[in-house]
């Protein structure tokens, strides 16, 4: 007669051995699986043309726009006395001045995105606030085909086939507040007419740096685009008084003349 | 379930070559029919070869036990390592004499040439690759004679692989390999089997998951493949012994214990 019981713990043992060769195995997938997941992601982050380009030139500017470009100015839009008062402020600290974006609208957009009031536009000393206006949150998906960033320094953007890639430049963005990613993502949803997302992306992007003159451009461009012409050209007019920009004063002598609506 | 059928159900599994225990499959049918085909024949050797386990003994026996009745057949279970005592107890066999001196192979060859036979006797050798070759090469020279046929059983292995092409490669007449059996057929010869000695209850325990395990277990090899079901009813019996039965369903056999078998006969290992 057979020995039940010595040979159920042979069994058990067997049982056991074979469970655990298969646990084995299952983990090990599991954490191949997992570094695959890992080294993708690693080499996705390191291969990405945005994050590369992440350092902006400053904007040169030629001499001789900027004397057309004053000329413009004085012509069109401002009173003298203003022009002398803002022209006095440059002088004074030129390195000081800064344009910041009031990052309340985040809190306030949930709102209306159409409250944005031109008098909130103040120049103060010797920063230029920009109005408030509130963040719409919808992302939509698009496909993304991205050739060029500025003339000096060419972006690059792989063909992405999913609309699912804004979102993930918005993570990204959100993580480490990169303008170039919000620089991107403006100019992105300006090319599919989301004007208004567009219009928020370029203010976060000048409240990191005022200096990025696409930005300005989105930022104008969507503005007239919203309907808000006067408050554009105000802001053109702003800038280009900071930076003497020949883009942002053609932009803002099309806007003068109807070419750009 | 009662003890007693568990008893019987297990000593159907015992490893024995008897041509009644032979379960018919059809494949196995068709080889064998095949095989009645080929002594009918002039043939000089005929060669029935595959892995140990694979039927070819019960093959012989069976052979042996259908034409006995009709011709002069002669089976020989244990090989005769010795020459001598091989042509002697084959001259007794065959010619009904008492050889009290030694009988060699001219000797024998002799009497074989002057004896007058109504029909070729047949000799059935099982084991042969256990056989000296010397002997093996008399052996040929005996059935070029044609007054004898001979019916060989040989392991498929490398080396016996190697003593029929020395040995057998002119002289096989036809040669039939035995091979193990699919996880159908072992599903018909475990069931058959359980029929034929009445045992219908434990013959309905085995489903196609419990076959296919056993198949998986020994590879549909039929001595393997009774062992372990040998071991299997051997241990419900334990179970049933011990009154601790309740803890598995008798309407199928259970997994544990087919692996359980399979521990203790050292196909599985702990």
């Amino acid at each position: 007669m057979i020995d039940t019981k010595k040979l159920e713990k042979r069994w058990f043992k067997y049982k056991f051995k074979s469970y655990l060769l298969h646990l084995i195995i299952f983990v090990g997938v599991i954490v191949f699986i997992l570094s695959l997941f890992i080294a993708y992601n690693m080499f996705v982050e390191e291969s990405s043309p945005i994050k590369k380009a992440v350092p902006i030139v400053p904007i040169k500017t030629k001499e001789i726009n900027i004397t057309t470009e004053k000329k413009v100015i004085k012509k069109i839009i401002k009173p003298k006395e203003e022009e002398e008062e803002e022209k006095k402020i440059i002088k004074i600290d030129e390195k000081q001045l800064t344009v910041e974006p009031s990052f309340n609208f985040i809190s306030q957009i949930k709102y209306d995105v159409t409250n944005i009031k031109p008098e909130i536009v103040k120049v103060e000393k010797k920063i230029i606030k920009q109005p408030e206006v509130q963040e719409i949150k919808e992302v939509k998906k698009r496909e993304i085909i991205q050739h060029h960033r500025e003339r000096e320094r060419p972006l690059k953007i792989i063909r992405q086939k999913t609309q699912q890639d804004i979102k993930e430049v918005i993570k990204r963005f959100e993580k480490n507040h990169n303008p170039a990613l919000s620089l991107f993502i403006a100019r992105q949803y300006y090319e599919i007419k989301e004007y208004k997302k567009a219009y928020n992306y370029a203010l976060i992007t000048n409240g990191i740096n005022n200096d990025i003159e696409e930005s300005w451009i989105i930022f104008a461009k969507s503005l007239v685009k919203l309907n808000k012409k006067s408050i554009a050209i105000k802001m053109l007019n702003r800038y280009i008084a900071h930076s003497n920009s020949y883009r942002a004063t053609t932009l803002l002598d099309d806007i003068y003349s109807g070419q750009f609506r | 379930m009662d003890k007693t059928l568990f008893i019987s159900s297990k000593e159907v599994f015992l490893d024995t070559v008897n041509a009644k225990d032979y379960i018919e499959l059809d494949r196995i049918s068709a080889i064998y029919q095949s095989l009645r085909e080929s002594i009918t024949k002039p043939l000089k050797m005929v060669l029935l070869y595959g892995k140990p386990g694979t039927g070819k003994s019960m093959f012989l026996s069976k052979l042996y036990n259908d034409l006995s009745t009709s011709t002069p057949v002669y089976m020989y279970k244990t090989p005769i390592i010795d020459e001598i005592e091989f042509f002697k107890i084959l001259a007794q066999d065959m010619f009904d004499m008492k050889y009290d001196d030694q009988l060699n192979f001219t000797q024998f060859m002799k009497v074989l040439n002057s004896s007058n036979m109504k029909d070729t006797p047949i000799i059935l050798l099982d084991e042969a690759q256990l056989y000296p070759d010397i002997l093996m090469e008399k052996i040929r020279l005996l059935s070029d004679t044609r007054k004898v046929k001979f019916v060989i059983t040989l392991h498929k292995t490398e080396k016996e692989d190697l003593i029929a092409k020395e040995h057998f490669k002119t002289r096989i007449w036809e040669s039939i390999e035995l091979e193990n059996a699919s996880s159908f057929e072992l599903k018909m010869y475990i069931q058959k089997k359980l029929m034929k000695a009445n045992c219908f209850d434990t013959a309905n325990m085995f489903d196609e998951k419990s076959v296919n395990l056993i198949h998986k277990l020994t590879h549909g090899n039929y001595r393997e493949s009774n062992k372990l079901i040998y071991t299997l009813f051997d241990i419900y019996e334990s179970y049933l012994i011990k009154n601790s039965s309740h803890k598995f369903n008798h309407n199928k056999i259970s997994k544990k214990l087919i692996e359980m078998a399979g521990i203790h006969i050292g196909l599985l290992n702990d």
